[in-house]
């Protein structure tokens, strides 16, 4: 790059955009993970928190003519009175709903003694449960790994079916001319069109004929038809790609259609086959809404997720939930990323 | 019986395109033959029907007693070496010479020991465990003919292997391709539309044109006793020079003659007696091929004298552009003469080495 070589000027430039756009993916992303392990009471704070806390600076104050204490918590210079009682349980209940603070009534005792000793406020340290917001989801979301497994056979069997119907009309696509071939593979895109539910709705009168309803394979069958036609794309114009001749010279030296296919030709598209599967795990594992309509009792994980925190007004076992669903295909995706990288201007065929 | 025979081939495409005309040829085992023509004369939709690639449309192919017409790729026994090479990139060297052995179930020590021997022969020991995008051009076209020369098939089919390289290594993989045909003695098909190439390698060349076979032969003649004005026109660099004339004889002299624009024109040929073939001709309209190496400086003034308007020298010999008979003719004088364009000088033609064609059909007289 010759911003490198050159003045001071461009290369200031250049790392004060490459700091902006790093900034712009990460700091969202981030956030998002702080609000996961925040607690009640911080998720209500402004301004938010970048990094999350583990553990609060607080005070609390005797008040001897009321006979209570009031727990302050630090914000910027100052104490913020956030809870006064005189009831011991009450302000332990308070520290673990509100603050994500474990302390048993006898601990609350003791604090509360060691404030009636001290003149003023007695200064202290909460330490953070933190991982509690994922503990509530586990406890919340009941059959987690159930809907784990659900979720994981419905993605394999998208994958498994967009990859055989897709990735075969995309080698047909490419290899053999026949009449409307162009208007044929337009056409395809325009199933992608077609929302999800759209389908869903209709589909599911079949899929409770056939049996299925309430098994991950119903679902992936429609996870699958979009993704059939995306599949179809992507594989074909890899196809595409993929010397007629390297085909013709492993039939002529002995191999059969099937045995060029294994051994030339999928091995060749490997980067878009493991792509396309990329497509077709993240329809699956992201969608909830299909999940409503076609199952029952076996929920995926996402649509765990969904019922469990959906309808919560603090963002933070959401989150904390949605960091749940991520991890899976963040695992996912880092097993592919070398195929993906050789497909995204990597090894030439 | 030939080793292969091709028997009214043919060829039309689901487009309607005609490329090969109900082709005959016999080849015997063994034999080097390429063929030759211009762009479009079907040599690659022929090779590909031998390969198995391409459906026969008509007419049988046989090879080695066998009928293989309609036998798919795999059944037929045949190697083939690509133009773009076609070594497959995601398996290393030893792979694509191996995969074909593997294929053909031989078991691993025969084919490591195979593939070590073909990669000595065609001296790519060294990049064994390499990938093509490891190797340059003409270290992948070795491997596609070790790979080619490991199957020890019945037939080779090469298509254009060598116009993918640069003009210097395209003439020393040429000599390596004959150099190993000379070893292996595998009866091989080459296609290519470099005459040089054709002319260089070949045991006997065919000359295809708009589908069909124009002839076929050895280099000699090829070259020398072409069957039609076609060949005539395309071989040789420069070509045949080539007039419509009138064949007479005066005087004991063989005369061509022709209507100039500027008056009739002539071109003696030399004494009647000493080509007694064409001298048989005379009194009749042919079509006139005369290559511009049979032409040389004479030593007679007064016969033939012409004006050089274009001198190009080459080295080993030098070019001559004249008006002859009122065309512009090519001669080629060997050496580096001293010749000066304005120069006029007496030409002589060897009689005996031109060729005559018949103005209507273009065949040989
Ligand atoms: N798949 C095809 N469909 C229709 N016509 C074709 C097809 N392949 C070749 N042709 C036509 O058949 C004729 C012969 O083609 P072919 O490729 O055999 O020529 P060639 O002698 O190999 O030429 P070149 O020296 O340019 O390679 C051409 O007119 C070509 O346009
Ligand atoms: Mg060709």
């Amino acid at each position: 790059m010759s911003g490198l070589k050159g003045g001071l000027w461009s290369r200031s430039v250049f790392w004060l955009v490459l700091v902006t756009v790093c900034l712009m993916v990460l700091l969202p992303i981030l956030y998002f993970l702080t609000i996961s392990f925040a607690s009640n009471y911080e998720a209500y704070q402004f301004p938010a928190k970048i990094l999350p806390t583990l553990s609060y600076r607080a005070g609390i104050r005797y008040n001897a003519d009321s006979d209570n204490y009031t727990l302050l918590l630090a914000k910027g210079a100052d104490y913020e009175a956030v809870k006064t009682t005189s009831d011991r349980m009450d302000m332990s209940m308070y520290f673990k709903s509100q603050l994500n603070v474990i302390l048993s009534e006898s601990s609350v005792a003791d604090l509360f003694s060691k404030a009636r000793q001290t003149p003023g406020m007695m200064e202290t340290r909460l330490r953070k449960n933190f991982f509690r917001n994922y503990v509530i989801f586990f406890i919340l979301a009941d059959g987690t790994m159930a809907a784990l497994m659900n979720s994981l056979e419905a993605a394999g069997w998208t994958i498994l079916i967009s990859l055989i119907l897709g990735g075969s009309t995309g080698y047909i696509l490419a290899r053999f001319r026949f009449r409307g071939r162009e208007s044929f593979s337009a056409t395809l895109l325009v199933v992608r069109m077609f929302p999800a539910v759209s389908l869903s709705l209709p589909l599911v009168i079949y899929i409770m004929k056939m049996n299925l309803y309430d098994t991950p394979l119903s679902l992936a069958i429609v996870y699958a038809v979009p993704n059939i036609a995306l599949t179809a794309w992507i594989t074909s114009s890899i196809f595409k790609g993929i010397s007629v001749e390297l085909e013709e010279a492993a039939m002529i030296f002995g191999a059969t259609r099937l045995r060029m296919l294994m051994t030339i030709t999928f091995p060749l598209a490997f980067p878009a086959i493991v792509a396309s599967s990329l497509y077709a795990f993240l329809a699956a594992w992201n969608d909830s809404i299909t999940a409503l309509i076609m199952t029952n009792e076996n929920p995926t994980l996402a649509l765990l997720v969904y019922r469990t925190v959906g309808s919560s007004t603090i963002p933070n076992l959401p989150a904390a939930g949605a960091v749940v669903l991520l991890i899976p295909s963040l695992v996912f995706t880092f097993i592919i990323k070398d195929y993906i990288k050789q497909l995204w201007g990597g090894a030439k065929i | 019986m030939a080793y292969l025979n091709l028997d009214k081939l043919r060829k039309v495409y689901p487009n309607g395109t005609l490329a090969v005309q109900d082709m005959d040829l016999e080849i015997r085992q063994g034999e080097f033959i390429v063929f030759l023509g211009p762009s479009g004369c079907g040599k690659t939709t022929t090779l590909r029907m031998l390969a198995g690639l391409e459906q026969v449309t008509g007419g049988s192919i046989v090879l080695d007693g066998r009928d293989i017409t309609d036998l798919a790729p795999r059944e037929r026994n045949i190697s083939m070496i690509f133009q773009s090479y076609a070594v497959w990139p995601h398996m290393t060297v030893a792979e694509n010479i191996g995969y074909p052995l593997k294929l053909r179930k031989m078991k691993k020590p025969a084919i490591a020991a195979k593939v070590e021997h073909v990669a000595q022969v065609c001296g790519i020991t060294d990049y064994l465990g390499r990938y093509p995008s490891q190797l340059s051009g003409g270290q992948r076209q070795r491997v596609a003919v070790a790979r080619a020369l490991a199957v020890e098939s019945k037939l080779s089919l090469m298509d254009e292997p060598l116009s993918n390289l640069d003009a210097k290594l395209r003439v020393s993989v040429r000599t390596f391709l004959k150099e190993i045909h000379r070893e292996s003695g595998a009866t091989t098909i080459f296609v290519t539309h470099d005459q040089s190439e054709a002319m260089a390698l070949a045991d006997r060349i065919v000359v295809m044109n708009g589908g069909q076979i124009e002839q076929i032969g050895s280099t000699r003649d090829i070259y020398n006793r072409c069957d039609s004005l076609f060949t005539a026109q395309f071989m040789g660099t420069p070509p045949a020079n080539i007039k419509n004339v009138a064949l007479q004889i005066v005087g004991g002299r063989l005369i061509a003659g022709a209507e100039g624009k500027a008056g009739p024109v002539s071109l003696d040929l030399g004494r009647a007696d000493a080509a007694p073939d064409i001298a048989r001709l005379a009194g009749r309209g042919v079509c006139l091929a005369v290559r511009p190496e049979i032409i040389r400086i004479g030593s007679r003034a007064g016969i033939n004298d012409v004006t050089i308007d274009i001198v190009e020298p080459q080295g080993a010999y030098t070019i001559l552009v004249a008006r002859i008979l009122d065309s512009e003719w090519k001669v080629m004088v060997e050496g580096d003469p001293d010749l000066e364009p304005g120069l006029t000088v007496p030409l002589e033609v060897d009689a005996s080495r031109i060729m005559l064609f018949d103005p209507e059909s273009g065949r040989r007289l």
